[in-house]
């Protein structure tokens, strides 16, 4: 059964701004993380039926707007940099990178996480981004803590790996606050 | 910052969130408020302060937000004692095409009408030197440099978007914001800027969609492409109104 708009506005009013704080977190844009509250939204609407049965909606519009981020992490990515100017040839104006240090270590995490399937994905999400316990992970993807622990550490393994020299030495306790510091 | 992984010791941000929306019992609240630490309290004060960042509730524009994707409608299975039916309409179908393309004179589609499909609405250049020619539909690889025109007349923006295989949907027009790039003039108009393509493999197809917000374009074009496929694609934006398309064969080729 479709939700009214009164109980879409009851519920906007209750989960919008933990969700934009959320999103934010990973996005680092407001403009993006209003996007993805409006989308996970929308997708709400389109499965009233299913969020209806939630006992929690917000674990649920978490789960439901992780890949929605991470997408929108790969489609800015791609506008950054694929669009590129020829001003002799059309003009236009130049198009802002990113410079910051902080910036860039955040796109290289965010860049292996596109790398991953969309369980890895999830599970370092909820992990690092949301902080939660292995157990709330676990519950989150439907996955035993034993398989979180997996996910993670190749998550781990492939950040040694393609991190490169700077990451000799990284375990889960340096890249936490790696993270951390990206939020 | 954290510095050490959550064992439990501290709420999840999640927990939080839940706290903050009032989704905890009174005596799960209770016991939460009992473990915040310095750093849990600022959180929830910052989620607390994202809510005066919120745009007001509009329900139209959430709701047809939510109508851009549906659901492909699930099929539905043909009673078994009327099998035979549905394999002799098939088949006189059939039989049906395969006379009217029988009938058909020769084609001569040439490899470069690809570029103009879409009643010429999406024009596809290529660097080459320094002058940006029109693409004559070879194929084009990594580090090629492509620009585009689109029919301006009777549209006030346009959003480009491309379509890689795997489904990913890059937007280059606008190159930030929501609103669509305006457009200025009538008759073709070149778009500013240009793209520096990646090392794609396969058809990329470049999508023109006049007079919608970025995230509306987004959605049409992925859920064109969440339906039909690349092929499915090009259908939608040849049958859409105010939609053009372009399919670039990716790979090795002009750089």
């Amino acid at each position: 059964m479709e939700l009214t708009d009164q109980e879409l506005a009851a519920l906007y009013e209750r989960y919008a701004h933990v969700l934009f704080h959320r999103c934010r977190r990973i996005l680092r844009n407001d403009e993006d993380a209003h996007d993805a509250v409006q989308e996970t939204f929308a997708r709400v609407m389109r499965n009233a039926a299913t969020f209806r049965q939630q006992s929690s909606p917000l674990t649920w519009m978490y789960s439901i707007s992780t890949n929605y981020c991470l997408n929108q992490v790969r489609n800015r990515k791609g506008r950054r940099q694929k669009r590129e100017d020829h001003k002799e040839e059309i003009g236009g104006p130049s198009v802002v990178q990113p410079t910051s240090e902080h910036t860039e270590d955040h796109a290289r995490i965010l860049e292996l996480l596109d790398t991953v399937d969309e369980e890895v994905r999830a599970v370092v999400v909820h992990t690092y981004f949301d902080d939660c316990t292995r157990q709330e992970t676990a519950k989150l993807v439907g996955l035993s803590v034993p398989t979180v622990r997996k996910r993670l550490n190749h998550f781990l393994d492939l950040a040694r790996r393609q991190l490169g020299a700077a990451a000799v030495a990284l375990t889960l306790a340096t890249l936490l606050p790696l993270l951390r510091s990206l939020t | 910052m954290m510095p050490t992984p959550n064992n439990g010791d501290r709420p999840s941000l999640l927990e939080l969130g839940r706290l903050a929306a009032g989704e905890l019992d009174d005596a799960q609240a209770s016991a939460l408020r009992d473990r915040l630490d310095a750093d849990s309290q600022r959180t929830l004060d910052e989620i607390e302060a994202a809510r005066g960042q919120m745009p007001a509730f509009d329900a139209s524009a959430l709701r047809r937000r939510a109508a851009t994707v549906v659901q492909a409608p699930s099929p539905t299975p043909a009673p078994a004692n009327r099998a035979w039916l549905g394999a002799f309409v098939a088949l006189a179908a059939a039989l049906l095409v395969g006379l009217a393309v029988a009938l058909q004179p020769p084609a001569t589609v040439e490899p470069t009408d690809i570029a103009f499909r879409s009643g010429n609405a999406l024009q596809v250049y290529v660097l080459q030197g320094r002058s940006l020619v029109p693409w004559e539909g070879q194929a084009l690889g990594d580090r090629a440099v492509v620009g585009f025109q689109v029919h301006a007349t009777g549209h006030d923006g346009v959003v480009l978007l491309s379509v890689d295989p795997s489904g990913a949907v890059t937007t280059f027009w606008p190159a930030e914001g929501e609103e669509a790039e305006p457009l200025a003039g009538a008759g073709m108009v070149p778009l500013k800027g240009s793209v520096t393509l990646d090392d794609q493999e396969g058809r990329e197809v470049f999508v023109a969609v006049f007079d919608h917000d970025v995230p509306l374009a987004e959605a049409k074009v992925r859920q064109a492409h969440e339906l039909g496929g690349t092929d499915g694609l090009l259908r939608w934006a040849d049958e859409a109104a105010g939609v053009a398309a372009v399919a670039v064969e990716r790979g090795e080729g002009l750089r």
